[in-house]
């Protein structure tokens, strides 16, 4: 399926529950609320970039591009961010998840995040790296079967800013005159379709599948086309921008009522290397890169409990941090915290 | 599709729950269809198994409990708020 065919047809359901909610429809039955959130089409517990509160610490990684130290280096992760709601509509008048068949649900996020890398293996312990994401979010599910719900995401529209930290520059700088300060920064839209379902293997399991895939509206891709304080176009524009990906998750019964579940959760995504210089004998590529998370969590649909997440996570593939996605093969892991109210 | 029975003081408990507010009549029935859709038919089996009276305010006070247990399954929400109904009342 091309991006193109598969964006227009997963947006057509949400289109068409638009035009369902008329006036009328919506004095009739459905359930409108302004920013008061509802659990539609949660991010998988591994997706490697949700807009969400996360730290990951104690936390290892591969060796950077410019490092000065060489090896593995103890580099912790943090991650701010919330999915805001600001509309929900529903024929579902509980107010928490879609309770039985043939309740649905449709609403409107911004998803807003950081993502950050701080290397403490390096001289003053530099941030290597910063991301920045905020977008809009239309989200959709259905409770179409009886022990199974069906979902769609589409952000039609996300902005990436990422931001070398200023120590790694002047040390890449001094040791590597080939350095180079690339601006990677872009637009993109995202689609994503969910199949999830209960009872498994025994009452109060969780299973999830997911597929995605994303691409930059730019024509140049996910990156400017010449050097932070250049007009000229050095740089080889991206060209294999679309990536897909795949996502599966399984959380196992609670083992008292209101107790936190164990799960396993991976998410794989084709990603693209970055090649600021490409040539026929030197082309883009494309590596796998999967997430993994084992740990617990709280139940979906609770509140009040700050500590949504414990985890280990190990990952490997391409580099997430900015332009440091030229590096493949990157790996890191640690112990995960996820907070949210 | 069955129509709630749930009766009105134990709907506007529930309801003030989730909105903090008594909302209008319209919308509690609503609400109190939405429990009723999503909960009963499991608080009914659960209840004649254990030999609990399923009364419209017993089934609605577990349907109220029911929507605030966490998880993402209903069915599964609905066992546990009965079981603690169970526990309540003494019933092994």
């Amino acid at each position: 399926m091309t991006p193109l065919r598969a964006r227009s047809g997963l947006f057509a359901p949400v289109l068409l529950l638009a035009g369902m909610v008329t006036p009328a429809a919506a004095q009739d039955g459905l359930k409108i609320d302004f920013l008061k959130d509802r659990p539609f089409y949660e991010p998988l517990l591994a997706e490697p970039r949700p807009a969400r509160t996360m730290l990951l610490i104690p936390a290892w990684s591969k060796e950077f591009p410019d490092s000065v130290n060489k090896g593995a280096r103890f580099a912790w992760q943090i991650s701010l961010g919330d999915e805001l709601p600001i509309l929900t509509l529903s024929n579902d008048h509980s107010g928490g998840a879609l309770g039985s068949k043939g309740k649905w649900g449709l609403g409107l996020w911004v998803p807003l995040s950081f993502h950050v890398i701080e290397d403490f293996k390096d001289e003053s312990n530099p941030i290597v790296d910063t991301d920045y994401r905020f977008g809009f979010m239309t989200k959709f599910q259905c409770h179409c079967f009886e022990t199974m719900k069906l979902g769609a995401r589409f952000v039609p529209w996300a902005h990436e800013s990422t931001h070398l930290g200023d120590e790694y520059t002047i040390f890449a700088q001094q040791q590597n005159p080939d350095f180079e300060r690339i601006n990677v920064s872009h637009e993109d839209w995202e689609y994503g379709i969910s199949l999830e379902g209960g009872e498994l293997f025994k009452d109060g399991d969780m299973w999830k599948l997911r597929h995605g895939g994303k691409q930059p509206w730019n024509s140049g891709g996910y990156y400017s086309n010449h050097l932070l304080g250049s007009e000229e176009p050095d740089l080889t524009p991206s060209r294999k921008n679309f990536e897909p990906s795949f996502g599966v998750e399984y959380r196992f019964a609670p083992r008292r009522p209101a107790s936190r579940q164990f799960y396993l959760s991976a998410d794989l995504r084709h990603q693209l290397i970055y090649n600021y210089h490409q040539t026929p004998e030197n082309p883009e590529e494309k590596q796998w890169s999967i997430n993994v998370q084992v740990g617990t969590a709280v139940q979906e649909d609770t509140r009040g409990t700050p500590l949504k997440q414990l985890f280990f996570q190990i990952s490997r593939g391409v580099n997430p941090y900015g332009q440091l996605r030229s590096q493949r093969d990157f790996w890191s892991a640690g112990l995960g915290f996820v907070f949210g109210l | 599709m069955a129509v709630s029975d749930y009766p009105g003081r134990t709907v506007l408990v529930g309801f003030f729950v989730r909105n903090q507010e008594a909302g209008t009549k319209e919308k509690r029935d609503r609400f109190s269809q939405s429990l009723f859709d999503s909960f009963d038919a499991t608080i009914v089996t659960e209840c004649n198994k254990a030999g609990i009276d399923a009364s419209a305010r017993v089934r609605a006070s577990i349907a109220v409990m029911a929507n605030n247990a966490p998880g993402g399954n209903s069915a599964a929400k609905a066992r546990r708020a009965v079981a603690a109904y169970r526990e309540f009342k003494g019933i092994p």
